[in-house]
């Protein structure tokens, strides 16, 4: 795979927070199409990374280039017309909005006329399996309800790239491996790449194609599952390796 | 806009059209209802900017002064008919409106300094109005007695500026129901609801947050502009901070964005009467108990029902139904 | 000119150090919860109308009962703190100030109609005549009050940097989670914040009276001025205070001298405005 072909390429990114480096000269290649996960202790930087890709935060130097455009320093909603959308770690539920109205929010992104977002928005309820749940308020959901509305409204922004921070945590094994079976279907079906964040190592490493590693701030290793899990500076990083397998 | 949507507001118009003549149009009772309907224009109106968009506008008060004053001032100065007045008075509040909001809408900035800037643009444009001798001053400048006139828009009773200031709630409720199905009103209520979450949906908070603003702020102006009338007199004391604060307590008790957008005309109906039945009972004991009454209850229902009232008319509204059907059915 | 643009001047700075003082309160419960108290001019007006009362009728004068309003003021704020800003902290924004909104027009018009509109001075103060520098006169008032909220501010400013309950308030208001995970009681400084930042409004009103007069209306334009000076020191801590107000001060003596004394609050309102387009973050802050 050349360079060329990186659907987001971010090239030596620095964040700092007063006297803490959160991101230090990171370069990651997403490809297009594939599904990368990132791992890291906490506070390694991943959120922050995702923030700064999404244009949530500045970075304080380096390059994001997305399809061949220089996208640093865009405004997130200009990110998410180019084509990136995402989730949050703390997830950010619109608690008065419906489902349906949820999802539709996220649909108006790319289209304007009133009966193809109504469309949009069946497709994509049928498609996460929200639609028995669709005129419910978010304010009413389960959280496992709630994480799935919040991939469902950024999917309605049709991504080429969708960026999520720890979608599997605080699901129990039977519905993580229903998100990964989803998540697949996300990436094959709908064509769209996946860079997803996870502690939970069943999840990352059954679903990624490839892993990169953050420690503080330093992306300090990068590869196939298997081949990451026994890196020894991973394992060094997570202090012992019965966390990583 | 759908069938169901209308069927409310001509209900409502009707009823509100009615009102007048069942008080026989008594000078006290029209007079009380034309406050009434004053404030639930106004409250209606900021539901774009309460209501759906989230954002605690105290800057009612503003807009209406530099409505009333771009009227007034027009008409007194230069023969400008209200019906030209009126809207620039709206568009002079709209610019001013944007000055205001512009820094304040900047994505992650706290909530609370709109509030603030919006409070003290009243106050500061109250003692800038009293120093600007040419157009304010601390004087009483009359509008035109001529009465009866159209072109002039003045009218020696209540009743007509009453039935003016209807066509206004209608129009203001048509417009919001008509946001509230649009692209914007999701939007705005996305954006209400977490603004983070809504930029990278690919909404863009500033613009759709000042285009709520200029819609309320237009409309605010062109009400203030027949406050004026109604009134009869221009004074700076038209920027009056409670009349802000008014607005803004019976939108957020009335659960302006959260539920049907007919709770804030009766919550205002509501409100606005008790608090004038105290005022008239009890004022000459304690002056102000009717202003004590909009702060205890606005703390109450923030504190125990954070979501206004909405919900509370709506299973009210619920129940009387289901009883009048009831009654339909069982005595034939 | 010059002389009146100096004599101007003088009382801006000594009138600056009080705005800060009475904005530190403010500040310190901002810094610390997050929340903007909108009754805070309430507060000061209310304090203001203690100070006469409580002067009056123990026939003291109005600064020597600054040591008996800060600490039934400090009460006052633990009470107000548990019925109203204990139930709000952390919930939707809007709620927040609505609630505090709630407060100050309560507070407002129990004033109005407990004293009516007509304003209350001090009958008997002993900080009199004023002392002649040049071409410059201080009243002794002005001149005390300012050093008292210098004082004051010196004081919070050791309090915070040098005792284990102010390094736990200051740890509470950088990282609340962090704070919680090192054992702190959040809640308990939030409760201690909201209490402290009403004794610094008690002490400030005491002062402010042997030079002013009170009335209901008078909450506004203290909570007006505080509030402009929380946004331009942003998180700047208490130097950050001090500095701001200084500026307002000498703002408002610059209007003053210059055009019309009633637009001077139009001016320190453009200036508010002016740091929200240019410096959001206030002029002060740490980030
Ligand atoms: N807004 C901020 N202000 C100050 N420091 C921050 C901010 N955001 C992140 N940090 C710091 O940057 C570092 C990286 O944080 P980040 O949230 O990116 O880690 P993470 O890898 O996502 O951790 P976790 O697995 O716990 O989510 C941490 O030290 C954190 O405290
Ligand atoms: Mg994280």
């Amino acid at each position: 795979m050349t360079e060329a072909e990186a659907l987001l390429r971010v090239r030596r990114v620095t964040k700092r927070f007063g006297g803490i480096v959160a991101l230090d000269r990171v370069d990651v290649d997403v490809y297009e199409g594939e599904i990368l996960g990132m791992i890291g202790p906490n506070g390694a930087g991943k959120t922050t990374l995702f923030n700064v890709v999404t244009g949530y935060y500045p970075p304080d130097s380096g390059r994001i280039i997305f399809r061949g455009e220089d996208i640093t320093g865009r405004p997130p909603h200009e990110i998410a017309k180019l084509g990136i959308s995402r989730t949050f770690q703390v997830v950010k539920p619109f608690l008065g909005l419906t489902v349906e109205d949820a999802v539709r929010v996220g649909a108006y992104n790319r289209l304007s006329d009133e009966a193809e977002v109504e469309r949009r928005v069946r497709e994509i309820l049928e498609f996460m399996g929200l639609d028995r749940l669709r005129d419910r308020l978010c304010r009413d959901l389960n959280i496992v309800q709630i994480k799935q509305t919040a991939i469902a409204r950024a999917l309605a922004t049709d991504p080429k790239l969708l960026l999520l921070d720890e979608a599997a945590a605080g699901l129990n094994p039977g519905e993580v491996d229903d998100l990964i079976e989803l998540l697949r279907r996300v990436n094959r079906e709908m064509g769209v790449t996946l860079w997803v964040v996870e502690h939970v190592m069943r999840f990352v490493m059954g679903i990624s194609d490839r892993i990169v590693v953050l420690h503080y701030g330093e992306k300090i290793a990068e590869g196939p599952p298997e081949q990451v899990a026994h890196d020894p500076k991973v394992v060094e990083a997570y202090l012992g390796a019965e966390v990583v397998i | 806009m759908r069938a169901s949507d209308l069927k409310p507001i001509v209900a409502l118009t009707a009823m509100l059209a009615a009102l007048p003549l069942a008080v026989r149009m008594n000078n006290y009772y029209v007079l009380l209802l034309t406050w009434i309907l004053y404030y639930s224009t106004l409250v209606t109106a900021w539901n774009v900017i309460g209501g759906l968009a989230g954002q605690l506008d105290l800057a009612a008060a503003s807009y209406i002064g530099l409505g009333a004053y771009t009227m007034g001032t027009l008409l007194t100065r230069l023969d400008v008919t209200p019906w030209v007045g009126i809207p620039l008075g709206g568009l002079v509040a709209a610019g001013f409106a944007a000055l205001v909001g512009y820094p304040t809408f900047r994505f992650g900035l706290k909530e609370a300094w709109y509030a603030l800037a919006t409070i003290s643009s009243v106050v500061v444009l109250q003692k800038l109005f009293l120093v600007w001798e040419e157009i304010g001053g601390p004087e009483e400048r009359y509008l035109p007695a001529r009465y009866g006139e159209l072109y002039y828009l003045r009218f020696r009773g209540y009743a007509p500026y009453y039935y003016i200031l209807l066509a206004v709630l209608v129009m203001v409720l048509l417009l919001n129901v008509k946001i509230r199905r649009s692209k914007t009103g999701y939007y705005l209520l996305a954006i209400r609801e977490n603004e983070e979450a809504a930029e990278i949906l690919g909404i863009d908070v500033r613009k759709y947050k000042l285009r709520a603003l200029l819609i309320y702020a237009f409309v605010t102006g062109c009400i203030g502009g027949i406050f004026a009338l109604i009134s009869g007199y221009l004074h700076p004391h038209h920027f009056d901070t409670w009349t802000s604060l008014q607005v803004a307590i019976l939108g957020i008790v009335g659960g302006a964005g959260v539920g049907s957008i007919y709770s804030l005309p009766a919550t205002t109906f509501i409100i606005y009467s008790i608090s004038e039945l105290l005022r008239s009972t009890l004022g000459g004991w304690i002056p102000g108990i009717h202003l004590i009454f909009y702060g205890v209850i606005l703390t109450v229902v923030v504190l125990l029902k954070p979501e206004g009232l909405s919900e509370t008319y709506e299973r009210l509204y619920g129940r009387i139904r289901a009883a009048l059907l009831r009654r339909r059915a069982g005595g034939g | 000119m010059l002389e009146l643009l100096l004599q101007n001047l003088v009382n801006g700075i000594l009138m600056g150090c009080v705005y800060a003082l009475v904005a530190l309160g403010l500040a310190l419960q901002f810094g610390v919860m997050d929340i903007i108290n909108f009754a805070h001019g309430e507060f000061v007006m209310i304090a203001m109308y203690l100070v006469f009362w409580i002067s009056l009728y123990l026939a003291i004068p109005g600064s020597l009962t600054s040591l008996i309003v800060a600490p039934i003021y400090f009460v006052f704020g633990l009470v107000i703190y548990k019925l109203v800003i204990d139930r709000i902290v952390g919930t939707y924004p809007l709620a927040q100030i609505a609630a505090t909104i709630g407060l100050m027009v309560l507070l407002r018009n129990l004033a109005l109609a407990a004293w009516r509109a007509q304003p209350r001075g001090l009958q008997y103060e002993v900080l009199r005549g004023s002392v002649t520098l040049g071409p410059v006169v201080v009243p002794i008032s002005r001149l005390t009050a300012a050093l008292v909220s210098v004082g004051t501010m010196l004081a919070l400013r050791w309090f915070l940097t040098h005792t284990r309950l102010g390094l736990a308030l200051r740890a509470t208001s950088d990282d609340m989670q962090a704070a919680s995970l090192l054992g702190i009681n959040v809640r308990r400084m939030f409760a201690l914040a909201f209490g402290l930042g009403c004794a610094i409004i008690g002490i400030a009103a005491a002062f402010i009276m042997t030079f002013q007069q009170v009335n209901p209306e008078s909450g506004l334009t203290w909570g007006l001025i505080s509030w402009i000076i929380v946004v331009m020191a942003g998180l700047g801590g208490v130097s950050g205070v001090l500095l701001s107000g200084l500026i307002l001060g000498m703002v408002e003596a610059l209007e003053i001298t210059f055009w019309d004394p009633r637009a001077s609050l139009a001016v320190m309102y453009s200036l508010f405005i002016l740091i929200l387009w240019v410096k959001p973050r206030g002029l002060f802050g740490r980030r």
